[in-house]
């Protein structure tokens, strides 16, 4: 199934109001740093504990 | 450097590790809002909850819908954990807890059903039918039950102080589901069944923390919680998915539309944050205990209205703003507890 157009628009109209550019891509940049911060933590915890 | 410094010491950073595990469960949990509201407008979901609200009425279709969507999205955290493992290289490590069912898994697999079914789908129902701002802040109670469940049951030591953050946490609790209900009767729409999803929530968060608590005495939290969502994706994909599509509800054929691109991305990063969030919080658990884990994770509601502010440019209601700031003064009431008063968890 393909999106329909009106799912599109309710998808996009999620971000219209946003205060930051480009929100619909940057959510996503954003939890992938989180992520790679996340592991790395992780990583270093269990090399201390 | 004696034996007493050294022991202090270690103990000081037991616990900065502990608060830091905690906090990064809430800043995941808080973003997760982001996909797990949008997924909803997404089609096969958009589509398959206006094709059941036809025959079967809003309410249904949206317990149905929101049953399929926490199926994929635990799903995709299981996804995620794989992720998480392969890089800490704990895989001996889970085949070895899977195979202890006795002393370790069990707690893990008793975990998911309140986690899942009843946790997680009270969230979606929160979310569909009052909105993410809402569903983030609905479940705030949770470190209330978890913390008295495991006080009663395995003698986990509650201190003054952190009664004092759980009394501050259930008055915020007070102010967001008592504001939003008077809000609501002045209109004369009550949706009783989306508050009844935030008490799902809510508990069934607090009893999983003390049931993990318990289990993560004895097995690693990473292979911990992995065991706990494969047992929360038995039950949706063996138990739940088949028992909807036998009563009639064409849950299979919405599930094969799922994999499409844009979906497929919203449930991913819906995974990731998940799983991650859900990681942190059981790493928490042996470090600083299950009331205070829980009550430091407490300010995903928090991190959930900031990023809903800024990515959807939401504006909350002054209610769940108030409630919202009690609820994490509570949490920095327990935040700022001596290291040594914690020194030893169980009483």
């Amino acid at each position: 199934m393909v999106q329909s157009e009106a799912a599109i628009e309710a998808y996009n109209a999620y971000w219209a109001n946003s205060f930051i550019p480009g929100a619909d891509i940057m959510w996503m940049v954003l939890i992938l740093i989180l992520a790679i911060i996340a592991l790395w933590q992780a990583r270093r915890f269990v090399s201390q504990f | 450097m004696d034996l007493k410094a050294l022991k202090e010491q270690e103990n000081k950073r037991r616990v900065s590790k502990g608060y830091m595990w905690a906090l990064f469960c809430a800043v995941f949990w808080g973003i997760w809002y982001l996909p797990g509201t949008v997924i909803w407008v997404l089609n096969p979901f958009d589509e398959m909850f206006g094709a059941i609200a036809e025959t079967n009425g809003d309410a249904i279709s949206l317990v149905v819908t929101a049953a399929l969507i926490t199926a994929f999205n635990a799903l995709t955290v299981m996804l995620a954990l794989m992720l998480w493992n392969g890089v800490l290289q704990k895989f001996g490590e889970l085949s070895r807890t899977l195979k202890e069912f006795n002393p370790c898994s069990k707690w893990f697999f008793l975990a998911s059903i309140f986690g899942g079914p009843m946790a997680i789908l009270g969230s979606f129902m929160a979310m569909g039918f009052i909105g993410g701002a809402f569903a983030a802040v609905a479940a705030l109670l949770y470190p209330v039950i978890g913390s008295v469940l495991a006080y009663y049951w395995y003698g986990e030591k509650i201190t003054k102080r952190a009664a004092t953050g759980i009394l501050v946490i259930i008055l915020g609790g007070i102010v967001i589901f008592g504001g939003g209900l008077i809000t609501e009767l002045g209109t004369g729409e009550v949706p009783w069944i989306g508050y009844l999803g935030g008490l799902m929530a809510a508990i069934g968060w607090g009893i999983e923390g003390a049931i993990a608590g318990k289990g993560l005495d004895i097995s690693e939290p990473d292979v911990g919680l992995t065991l706990r969502f494969l047992g929360e994706n038995i039950i949706w994909w063996i138990i739940i998915v088949p028992i909807l599509a036998i009563v009639g509800f064409p849950i299979y054929s919405f599930a094969l539309q799922a994999f499409e691109p844009l979906t497929l991305l919203v449930l991913v990063f819906a995974g990731i944050t998940f799983g991650f969030c859900y990681v942190s919080w059981y790493k928490s658990f042996p470090l600083i205990g299950v009331g205070r884990g829980q009550g430091i994770g407490n300010l995903y509601g928090f991190f959930a209205v900031i990023f809903i502010f800024l990515f959807f440019g939401d504006v909350p209601q002054w209610t769940i703003l108030l409630g919202g700031a009690l609820c994490i003064l509570g949490s920095f009431v327990m935040f700022t507890e001596e290291a040594a008063e914690i020194e030893t968890l169980r009483g």
